[in-house]
């Protein structure tokens, strides 16, 4: 079976830079600790280090593997449906928080719940397709030569 | 289902690295087929048979629950 919507193992390693690196740099600004007078160009810092994060983000979980075999692919597809399911209870659980508790907190979270949503559908896939593949305990104890 | 795949590679001597080379598979496919994570599609299944130089049924063994 052929992947016919990733992109070549090669771009794996771009996102793996761009992401952390892009995600860093947006908090730093966004957080105050660097300082931007000039609020255009904080605008542009900003937008571009959230561009890069986003971009490394896809990078990262819509790759190919070194070998993209069938079981990297049944994984992939679990992880797919794994993060679908988990981002749906969440949005459930926030959603409830927002119409239960309608405070100023829940008004905060209600606004910025679709990018966030989006962000840990992408954020739980990385973690259970690569934990899956390289961290399960059983395959590193039965590690062979 | 279980499967006599890691009996048979060890039986050759074959590594999980070389044997997952010759198939063309990744090393994680090996282990989650050795331990029964993973059942095979047909056609992997053939070529760990044909590499063992076993049949399919000596291999892969239909359990109740299946």
């Amino acid at each position: 079976m052929k992947s016919r919507f990733l992109f070549p193992a090669r771009f794996k390693r771009v996102g793996l830079w761009m992401a952390p690196f892009g995600f860093i740099v947006w908090t730093i600004i966004q957080q105050g600790i660097v300082d931007i007078k000039l609020q255009e160009v904080k605008t542009i810092f900003l937008a571009t280090s959230f561009f890069s994060f986003l971009i490394g983000m896809v990078l990262l979980v819509l790759s190919k593997e070194k070998i993209e075999d069938e079981y990297t692919q049944r994984v992939r597809l679990e992880s797919y449906q794994f993060a679908a399911l988990f981002q749906f209870f969440v949005l459930l659980c926030l959603t409830m928080l927002v119409v239960f508790f309608e405070n100023r907190f829940g008004r905060i979270v209600f606004e910025q719940i679709p990018v966030f949503l989006i962000l840990l559908f992408w954020f739980v896939y990385f973690i259970r397709f690569n934990g899956i593949l390289y961290f399960s305990k059983s395959f590193r104890k039965q590690y062979e030569k | 289902m279980k499967n006599k795949v890691k009996e048979e590679r060890l039986q050759q001597e074959i590594s999980q690295t070389e044997f997952a080379e010759k198939l063309s598979v990744s090393r994680q496919t090996i282990h989650a087929i050795e331990t029964s994570k993973y059942v095979p599609t047909t056609i992997l299944a053939l070529k760990i048979a044909k590499l063992l130089d076993k049949k399919v049924e000596e291999l892969f063994l239909l359990e109740k629950g299946d």
